[in-house]
C-alpha cells in the first residue's frame, strides 16, 4: 500500500453573504496517494473547485468558512497560521489554474515570475536561481528558452503560458500538485500536449496529481481513481475502470450516457431532466432525487449516506444495486 | 452536389481584417476567411470544425452579413447577398437566424423574455402585441420552457434556459437556416445533452437546415450530416460524417481526431508522441500549406506551393500536397 501523501477528512466549506450561509461543500473526505493522479469530476457549481480552493486556504476567510481537517503528511493545513501556510504552498502543495492569462503577472517576465517561487522557498544564489529557472522552462518543453526567460506573458501563446504556470508549480518538486482544469481553456491539439507533459511530469518527479475537470475524455485518459461530486457532496468514487464501465450513481450514469462519443455513437443522447438544486435552496433529501429516474419516497427523506459496496468503492445512493439500469432516452428533458 | 439542392453558395470567400498598428509600423491584415468555398445543402446539418483563429465564427458571420467580406459571393435561395443594401439584408434575415455561444451575453440583461423573443415578430410581421405575447408563449413551450417566464428578465435563468430562449428566438420568425456558433461549448455536459437534442428535434420538426460551428469534434460527429475542417481561414477537408472520421485525408483532420481525449478508459492513448507546436499567428501565415509548420509529412513543394482542392471520393474533398 502506497502512502496517503493528502488526506482530506470532513471539510465543509460555507459562504457567508449578506448574513446568509450557503454551503458549497458538505463533510467531503477522501485521500491522495504517492504518486497518484486522481481526477474529480462535477458540472458547474458541485463545489469540485471550491473544495480545493478551500484546500490550499485561498478563499476570503472574511466570507467563507472551512471545517474539517486537510492532511498533507500527517500536517492538518486549517491549523497552521497564514505565515506557515505561505510556506506550504509552492514547496509542498501547489495549484494550476484553468486560464493561464490571468495566472500570470502582466508586469514580470516570465523568468523571474518563475525565479520568485526560488526566492521564498530556497536559499539559491541568483545565478543558480537562473540556472534552475531555464532548466524548468526546457522541462516543459519551450523552445528558445533564452528569449522566452525575458518575455512577457503577453507575448506567449495560452499553451505556452500554461506551460510556464506548470513550470512554477512544480518548481520545488511538490508533494502534490492541483490541476483545476488546466487544459478547459486550450484547443485539442495543444490541450494534448498539456496533458502529455503533465502525464511525463508525474513519472520523472513522482509528484501526485489531483486534476479537477468537466471533461470526462481527459478524465479517462489520465487517472487512476476518479472522484464524482454532485451539489456539494462526493457521490460515488471508484476507479477508473468501475466508474466507466460499471458506474453506481445515477448521476455518473447520467453523466456517461449525456455525453456525444466519438467511438461509440449514439443515435440520441440522454439528457439528466432539470438542473443542479441551487445552495440556496438544498433538498433535505439526496440532492440528484429530483432528477433521478431511480427515485422512491426514502430519497427524499433524508440525505443518503456514502455506501461503501466492496469496502474500497464509495457511493451515495440508496438505490444503488439496481440492476441493468438502462436511461430512457427521450424528449429533452425540460 | 448539385445546385439545385444547395441552401446557400460560398464562392471564394475572402475576409479580411485590417489591425492598425502603432507608430511607424505598417499596418497589417489578418486574414480570417481565405478563399473559402463550400455548398450547404437543404435539411442537413453542416458542422465546421477547427482550433481558435481558423475563421470557422467569421465564416457563419459572412453568411448573415454580420461582416462584410472582402472578396467572393455568399448566395442564400440562388440570391446573392453581398450585393445587398442593409435594408434589402432585413428581409433575407427573417430566412436566417444565429445562436450564439454566450448565453449570458447574448441576451439584453433590461429586457423581458417577452420583449426579446417577441421582436423579431414585432418587426417583421403585422401581429398585434396580443398575437406576439400568444406566439411567445408558444416558442418557450416549443423550446421547453414554461409559458409564465416571459415576464421575467434573463438574470433569473440559468445557462441551459438562456440558451433555450435564445433558440426560441431564432426560430420565432420560421427560418430556413440557422447558424449554431459554439451554441453548446458554454454549457455542462448534462444541459448540453438537453440542447442538443431539443435542436435535432426542431430541426426535424422545421424542416431547419443548420451551420453548427463547435471547437468540440465530439459534438460536432453527434450533430452533423457533413463536416468541413478548418485551418488558419482555409478549408482543409470537407466529407461526410463517415468518412471524415473513418478516412480522415488531411494531416490536420487526422492530428485533431488523435489529440480527442475519449470517453473511454478502454482506448485510453497517449496521443502522438511528436511535438506538433502550436498554431501560427494570423499575422504570420506560413507560405505554401499552412499546414506545414506542424505537419509530419511536410516536403519541399509544401513550402513552395498552396495545396489545391483534390477529390478523395466522391463529396470528399481534401487540400493537401500528399494526395496530388
Amino acid at each position: 500500500m502506497r502512502e496517503n501523501i493528502l488526506k482530506i477528512n470532513h471539510l465543509t466549506t460555507s459562504f457567508i453573504v449578506s448574513e446568509n450561509t450557503y454551503t458549497a461543500v458538505e463533510d467531503v473526505s477522501f485521500s491522495v496517494q504517492e504518486g497518484e493522479i486522481v481526477g474529480v469530476v462535477g458540472e458547474s457549481g458541485c463545489g469540485k473547485s471550491v473544495t480545493f480552493l478551500s484546500c490550499m486556504r485561498l478563499l476570503d476567510e472574511r466570507k467563507s468558512t472551512t471545517q474539517g481537517e486537510v492532511l498533507l503528511s500527517g500536517k492538518n493545513l486549517l491549523k497552521i497560521s497564514e505565515r506557515e501556510m505561505r510556506k506550504v504552498r509552492g514547496r509542498d502543495i501547489s495549484m494550476i489554474f484553468q486560464e493561464p492569462m490571468t495566472s500570470l503577472n502582466p508586469l514580470h517576465k516570465i523568468g523571474r515570475q518563475i525565479m520568485e517561487v526560488y526566492k521564498i522557498h530556497r536559499d539559491y544564489s541568483k545565478d543558480e536561481m537562473e540556472k534552475r529557472a531555464i532548466d524548468l522552462l526546457k522541462l516543459v518543453g519551450i523552445g528558445d528558452v533564452e528569449k522566452r526567460f525575458n518575455q512577457y506573458p503577453h507575448e506567449l501563446s495560452g499553451g505556452m503560458k500554461q506551460r510556464v504556470m506548470i513550470a512554477m508549480a512544480l518548481a520545488c518538486e511538490p508533494k502534490v500538485l492541483i490541476a483545476d482544469e488546466p487544459t478547459t481553456a486550450l484547443d485539442v491539439t495543444i490541450q494534448m500536449q498539456i496533458l502529455n507533459l503533465m502525464r511525463d511530469l508525474k513519472n520523472r518527479i513522482q509528484t501526485a496529481i489531483v486534476l479537477v475537470t468537466h471533461d470526462l475524455g481527459v478524465i479517462a485518459n489520465m487517472v487512476d481513481r476518479i472522484i464524482v461530486m454532485y451539489a456539494g457532496q462526493i457521490v460515488e468514487v471508484g476507479t477508473t475502470q468501475q466508474i466507466f464501465k460499471d458506474p453506481l450513481h445515477p448521476y455518473t450514469k447520467g453523466l456517461l450516457e449525456a455525453i456525444p462519443n466519438i467511438k461509440h455513437e449514439k443515435e440520441r443522447l440522454y439528457a439528466i431532466k432539470g438542473m443542479v438544486p441551487s445552495l440556496a435552496n438544498m433538498p433535505k433529501g439526496c440532492r440528484f432525487a429530483k432528477r433521478c429516474e431511480f427515485r422512491v419516497e426514502a430519497c427524499d427523506e433524508a440525505n443518503p449516506d456514502i455506501l461503501r459496496p466492496d469496502g474500497e468503492r464509495e457511493v451515495r445512493c440508496i438505490m444503488y444495486k439496481n440492476p441493468n439500469w438502462r436511461p430512457k432516452i427521450d424528449g429533452y428533458g425540460a | 452536389m448539385g445546385m439545385e439542392h444547395s441552401l446557400i453558395t460560398l464562392e471564394n470567400v475572402k475576409v479580411y481584417f485590417k489591425v492598425k498598428r502603432s507608430g511607424n509600423e505598417k499596418n497589417q491584415t489578418i486574414k480570417a476567411v481565405d478563399d473559402v468555398s463550400f455548398d450547404v445543402i437543404k435539411n442537413e446539418t453542416l458542422g465546421i470544425v477547427g482550433e481558435s483563429g481558423c475563421g470557422k465564427s467569421t465564416v457563419a458571420r459572412a453568411i448573415l452579413r454580420l461582416v462584410d467580406i472582402t472578396e467572393g459571393s455568399i448566395s442564400f435561395n440562388g440570391n446573392d447577398l453581398a450585393s445587398r443594401s442593409n435594408r434589402e439584408m432585413k428581409t433575407v434575415r427573417k430566412d436566417m437566424q444565429m445562436i450564439f455561444q454566450d448565453p449570458y451575453a447574448s441576451l439584453n440583461p433590461r429586457r423581458t423574455i417577452a420583449s426579446i423573443v417577441g421582436e423579431s415578430l414585432k418587426l417583421h410581421t403585422d401581429l398585434s402585441r396580443d398575437e406576439i405575447l400568444e406566439r411567445v408563449g408558444q416558442l418557450l413551450l416549443e423550446v421547453g420552457l414554461r409559458p409564465e417566464y416571459m415576464t421575467r428578465y434573463p438574470h433569473e435563468f440559468s445557462g441551459g434556459q438562456r440558451q433555450r430562449i435564445s433558440i426560441a428566438r431564432s426560430i420565432a420568425l420560421n427560418p430556413a437556416f440557422i447558424a449554431c456558433d459554439e451554441a453548446v461549448s458554454a454549457l455542462d455536459v448534462s444541459v448540453q445533452a438537453q440542447v442538443l437534442n431539443l435542436l435535432e428535434d426542431l430541426k426535424k420538426k422545421y424542416h431547419l437546415t443548420y451551420l453548427f460551428i463547435s471547437h468540440d469534434l465530439s459534438v460536432i460527429k453527434h450533430i452533423s450530416d457533413r463536416i468541413i475542417v478548418m485551418y488558419l481561414g482555409k478549408i482543409v477537408e470537407i466529407a461526410n460524417k463517415q468518412d471524415l472520421f473513418e478516412n480522415p485525408a488531411h494531416p490536420y483532420t487526422q492530428l485533431l481526431l488523435d489529440s480527442i481525449p475519449v470517453p473511454d478508459p478502454d482506448e485510453k492513448h497517449e496521443g502522438t508522441a511528436f511535438n506538433v507546436g502550436e498554431i501560427p499567428s494570423a499575422l504570420n501565415i506560413p507560405s505554401g500549406c499552412r499546414f506545414r509548420t506542424r505537419c509530419k509529412h511536410v516536403t519541399q513543394i509544401c513550402i513552395d506551393e498552396e495545396p489545391q482542392k483534390v477529390v478523395i471520393s466522391e463529396g470528399h474533398i481534401c487540400y493537401c500536397h500528399l494526395y496530388q
